[in-house]
């Protein structure tokens, strides 16, 4: 899912979610819906500058100087992801 | 008037009931599990189930929900379990057409699993056998192989911990397999594979082919001390040739979620717990998945590979 994100928002994780690194990945529990999920070392490392930056926007800057990886692309890869995590339950995104 | 038996179910649970368990051996320890039978139907419905579990056809299998605090199990056509807030005393409703095995089976294999969740304990669904290098532990679905692998090992000279209720306890120093009770349970064509006995084995249940083995009635040898856990298989589709590879953290604790023993999946409580311990166990350098054919003649060729795995550095 991608999602009309404006990058100013700032994102949290919500209570009753819990997030393990296992190794550079992760595993995500929802606590509401007893729901698992998996994220990759690229979702982790995206998790962990979204839920610590101030904005998106300073997340994106901070992953494009880190991954060699085009702009546009790096924009949507995380509109999707935060979209995905947010339909589950794992993310808030605050405007 | 009725007397008490005391009941070992291996090296986690003292048993106290009324009932004859022919499947476990006597024990003269201090019980910390009481089963009760009645034989009527228990009436209360609860309002709400917490979560149903249904077959590979689709059909219901057992239903569970809270009543009050005790928990309740139901399955349908054969019986009726509550289970105390504590998980220390279990009252069983069964019908009366439902045969003592199937009861029994339902008891120790079901309804025992959920009562040391319960309490606390990490019980994952899976097979284990001591070997010289340490316990190995085989995960796997229903009807995937893995009591057939524990008894394949357990009639050559590694005597089996558990043939479905892995207890592990884990500590600062290690992983520690708790054995369950001496019985696995296998379907009827791999008997000749695992045993020349020719008498007639006891069923498990009026609803299942499989039969029972145990060191009675049968070439194989059961442990009932506790073993270091040396390596974990999650047992992969039926293949051509042996292939063992060690899997990812990540993999290995989504791995673990699907194949635990959880009580209520609705105690947010127990569900932190349990994502605290599995996440800490699946970080240990124990988890492997392995492809193997599953062919009876080949046995012998997957034991020795296991056991030449085994033996290798982590």
């Amino acid at each position: 899912m991608s999602f009309d994100l404006p990058f100013s928002a700032r994102i949290s994780v919500p209570d009753g979610v819990l997030v393990r690194d296992l190794d550079g990945e992760s595993v995500v529990l929802n606590l509401q819906t007893e729901k698992y999920y998996g994220l990759d070392d690229v979702g982790t490392r995206m998790w962990a500058v979204l839920t610590t930056s101030p904005t998106v926007q300073a997340a994106y800057e901070t992953l494009l100087h880190e991954y060699d990886v085009e702009p546009e692309r790096l924009r949507e890869d995380l509109r999707r992801l935060i979209g995905d995590l947010v339909e589950h339950g794992l993310l808030v995104v605050h405007e | 008037m009725l007397v008490s038996r005391r009941y070992s179910i291996g090296a986690a649970v003292t048993l106290e009931t009324e009932a004859s368990f022919p499947e476990l051996p006597r024990s003269s320890r201090v019980p910390d599990l009481r089963l009760l039978f009645r034989r009527t139907r228990f009436d209360e419905r609860p309002s709400a189930w917490s979560h149903h579990w249904t077959l590979p056809n689709g059909d219901l299998w057992m239903s569970s929900a809270k009543l009050k605090d005790d928990h309740f199990l139901h399955f349908p056509g054969y019986a009726d379990f509550l289970m105390s807030a504590d998980g220390t005393r279990v009252t069983a409703y069964r019908r009366a057409s439902v045969a003592g095995c199937t009861i029994r089976h339902l008891f120790l294999d079901q309804v025992v699993p959920l009562a040391l969740s319960r309490r606390g304990q990490t019980v994952l669904h899976a097979s284990a056998v001591s070997t010289p290098h340490g316990a190995l532990a085989f995960v796997a679905e229903s009807g995937s192989g893995k009591s057939t692998l524990a008894a394949a090992f357990a009639r050559n000279g590694s005597p089996f911990l558990t043939d479905d209720c892995l207890v592990l306890r884990i500590s600062k120093t290690g992983v520690e397999v708790l054995p369950s009770y001496p019985g696995l349970r296998v379907w009827p064509d791999v008997l000749p594979a695992v045993t020349n006995e020719k008498r007639r084995l006891p069923r498990v249940s009026n609803y299942s082919s499989k039969r029972r083995l145990a060191p009675g009635n049968a070439p194989i040898d059961y442990s009932d001390a506790p073993a270091a856990l040396r390596r974990v298989y999650f047992l992969g589709e039926s293949s051509q040739d042996i292939a063992i590879a060690p899997i990812p953290a990540r993999r290995a604790m989504i791995e673990l979620v699907k194949f635990n023993y959880l009580y209520d999946v609705k105690d947010r409580e127990a569900l932190a717990w349990q994502f605290h311990r599995l996440s800490a166990l699946a970080r240990l350098p124990l988890f492997y998945a392995i492809d193997y054919p599953r062919d009876l003649a080949r046995l012998p060729d997957v034991r020795r590979a296991i056991l030449e795995h085994a033996a290798g550095t982590p």
